[in-house]
């Protein structure tokens, strides 16, 4: 007897196979939760007053279902998609951008970023490290802080600093 | 007063300083974003949104349509001298353009072709706008709100049809994005809604940021997989370039001529057409002139070739400008960004534009006039400085670009819900690309969500709740059947498919 070879999927290898009919199925969610919250809190027609808050998005959500419903059935012909891990670390390296705003602001955040990014992530050499963190800096400060007057937040080192 | 007079009076509110600065500033950035591999028009003119929020009304939206405009110039530079188009109506440009750089040893009259037919193309755009616009703004004068309803359903479903590979997926994200837009206060009542508790969402998905992530973050994302694909050395055209080398012959100029002022009138007629673009534009264009005599084939690096798709993808931006100042309907996706960009200025586009606000929309139509002439001379002005441009990698472009984003989408809110809304709406953006979901019908029906559900609530009350009432005018009859054609085409055609299959023999 043949043995039937079973290759273990990682969690995102299957969620990926399956985007084609989860994202018929979140479509659909979105559509219940819209027309639930549009006939129990918001209301569709007033006898006297005509619409309610709720009418036009009730319309549009019950046309999303019908359609999310039909993609569902029809999502086994949908070519299933391909990720490239790589995609991910620029999601990662905005989320760390963030969180470091909390911690040392974001001017200082994008200024680690675009350094640690360059010459670590992509080796980089110095030169182009350099003058690409300053081009941004400069326009981050010069354009956003000095031009259009955006105070960029300074997290807790600007607390502590006062 | 006439259209031309209108027209001077609104050369008149561009010719300041500022103005021509602003427009200045916008053809520069412009060209250098669409010229730049990988970011793209729509990207380029939601990462440079806002840049547009110190200036008053009528000065930010010269910066967004300068802009806009010199965009469709960039595009085409990279697909002349590396072989890779920079948009997507710039494919076109590259059957010829690059051959004749290659293999003709003619670079530098390649782009002056290209910039030269784009200059033709907008020009003959931006004539038929000024009496287009106003004469389709009277149309529109005399639409009601069940005419607009309907006008506005067949746009955007169409954009859904016509963008995306599978018709079902457009139409589901066109309505999420109007179910988004809902998020918020009622515009008619100001009760808060969909708002699940949420202080920050009281106030509704904030535009900028939701823009921002839509298209330039999941750009990043898609250009991560890219990003170690350098060009190649053969591929790059190592001639140096200078301007008087650059120079077209009088011989030349003859052979761009003819095809340029065709494709000039015929991509705006394009560009009106909802979802159409400067994609099926160029597209049209090319194939058009190719039954026409050229000197030499098509594809073979004709200077007919270049001209007849640049003029045509530049004509088509141009006259995708009428429907958009007249209905308030964008014809594409960065159109949604522009129209939501003169929202954010309190201005709305539509058949009262022209009316009550004459010194903005005429204004604007000026300004185009003005940054198709400044883009001219700024491209012809690169030249010698292109393959610097041009070959910027892309693994530098992306941590720059994750910096615009989180700075744009921050000086918008001036808190980090405009990050977080970046954040979100570019992951999801990024998965449905992936997925075949195309998200342009997304963006432009948040942007037209406002003014649908207004004009649909008009008509409910007029007809006190009777679907009748879309089919007793003759516009909005025409307009709900072809409403009808879109949405029912995908299951008509899978009905076709299985009869066809049930008729077949077997084998």
């Amino acid at each position: 007897m043949e043995e039937k070879k079973t290759e273990k999927k990682g969690f995102f290898t299957i969620l990926s196979d399956h985007l084609p009919q989860i994202i018929p199925v979140c479509t659909s969610v979105i559509s219940v939760i819209w027309i639930v919250l549009s006939f129990r809190k918001y209301g569709f027609w007033d006898e006297y007053k005509g619409p309610k808050t709720g009418f036009f998005p009730t319309i549009i959500a019950i046309v999303m279902l019908a359609i999310s419903i039909f993609a569902l059935i029809t999502s086994g012909k949908v070519k299933k998609p391909e990720f490239d891990k790589e995609s991910w670390m620029a999601a990662i390296g905005l989320l760390t951008m963030v969180v470091l705003t909390y911690a040392i602001g974001m001017e200082l955040s994008i200024l680690a970023f675009m350094l640690i990014w360059l010459r670590m992530y992509e080796k980089c050499t110095w030169r182009t490290t350099l003058v690409t963190t300053s081009i941004v800096m400069a326009l981050v400060i010069g354009a956003f802080r000095f031009w259009l007057q955006i105070n960029f937040p300074l997290g807790l080192l600007g607390l502590l600093i006062g | 007063m006439s259209n031309f007079a209108m027209l001077f009076s609104g050369f008149s509110v561009v010719f300041s300083f500022q103005n021509v600065a602003v427009c200045l500033l916008g053809a520069v950035l412009g060209l250098i974003v669409g010229a730049m591999p990988g970011i793209g028009s729509l990207a380029g003119v939601a990462l440079l949104l806002p840049l547009t929020y110190k200036f008053n009304p009528t000065t930010a939206i010269i910066l967004l349509g300068s802009l806009y405009y010199s965009n469709m110039y960039g595009g085409s530079f990279s697909a002349i001298l590396l072989n890779i188009p920079g948009d997507s109506p710039a494919v076109m440009t590259m059957l010829d353009g690059y051959p004749m750089a290659k293999q003709k040893g003619r670079p530098g009259q390649a782009l002056f072709t290209s910039n030269f037919a784009s200059f033709i193309g907008g020009t003959i755009g931006m004539i038929i706008l000024t009496f287009l616009g106003p004469g389709l703004a009277n149309v529109g004068l005399h639409f009601g709100p069940q005419d607009m309803t309907a006008l506005l359903l067949v746009a955007m479903t169409s954009i859904g049809w016509l963008v995306g590979k599978n018709p079902t997926q457009g139409v589901i994200l066109t309505m999420l994005g109007i179910l988004l837009a809902c998020i918020g206060m009622d515009p008619q009542t100001g009760a808060p809604r969909y708002n699940f508790g949420n202080m920050y969402l009281m106030g509704g998905i904030p535009f900028v940021p939701f823009v921002i992530g839509t298209v330039g973050f999941s750009q990043v994302l898609r250009l991560m997989s890219e990003r170690k694909n350098t060009v190649s050395e053969e591929k790059i055209v190592n001639q140096k370039l200078t301007i008087r080398g650059s120079m077209l012959t009088g011989h030349d100029i003859r052979r761009l001529l003819p095809p340029a002022i065709r494709s000039g009138v015929l991509g705006t007629f394009v560009g009106v057409l909802p979802g159409a673009g400067a994609t099926t534009g160029a597209f049209l264009g090319y194939a058009m002139n190719k039954a026409f005599k050229s000197e030499e084939p098509f594809g073979t690096g004709a200077i007919e070739g270049i001209a007849s798709c640049e003029a045509a993808n530049n004509a088509a931006a141009a006259g995708a400008f009428a429907p958009l100042l007249a209905l308030g309907i964008p014809g594409s996706g960065t159109g949604a960004v522009l129209l939501g960009g003169l929202m954010m200025w309190g201005l709305n586009p539509g058949p009262l534009l022209f009316t009550n606000n004459p010194d903005f929309a005429w204004g604007l139509i000026a300004s185009l006039f003005l940054a198709n002439l400044l883009t001219l001379m700024i491209s012809i002005g690169v030249i010698p400085f292109l393959i610097i441009i041009l070959t910027v990698p892309i693994k530098v472009i992306i941590p720059v670009v994750l910096v615009i984003c989180m700075v744009g989408s921050y000086a918008n809110t001036y808190s980090m819900y405009g990050v977080v809304i970046m954040f979100v709406s570019g992951l999801v953006s990024y998965i449905c690309e992936k997925s075949g979901y195309s998200t342009s019908p997304m963006l432009l029906s948040f942007v037209l969500a406002p003014l649908l559900e207004n004009n649909m609530r008009k008509a409910f009350i007029t007809s006190q709740g009777s679907v009748g009432i879309f089919f007793t005018s003759p516009i909005s009859c025409v307009f709900m059947v072809i409403l009808f054609v879109i949405m029912l085409s995908p299951v008509i055609r899978g009905v076709i498919k299985v009869g066809k299959k049930r008729l077949r023999p077997n084998k």
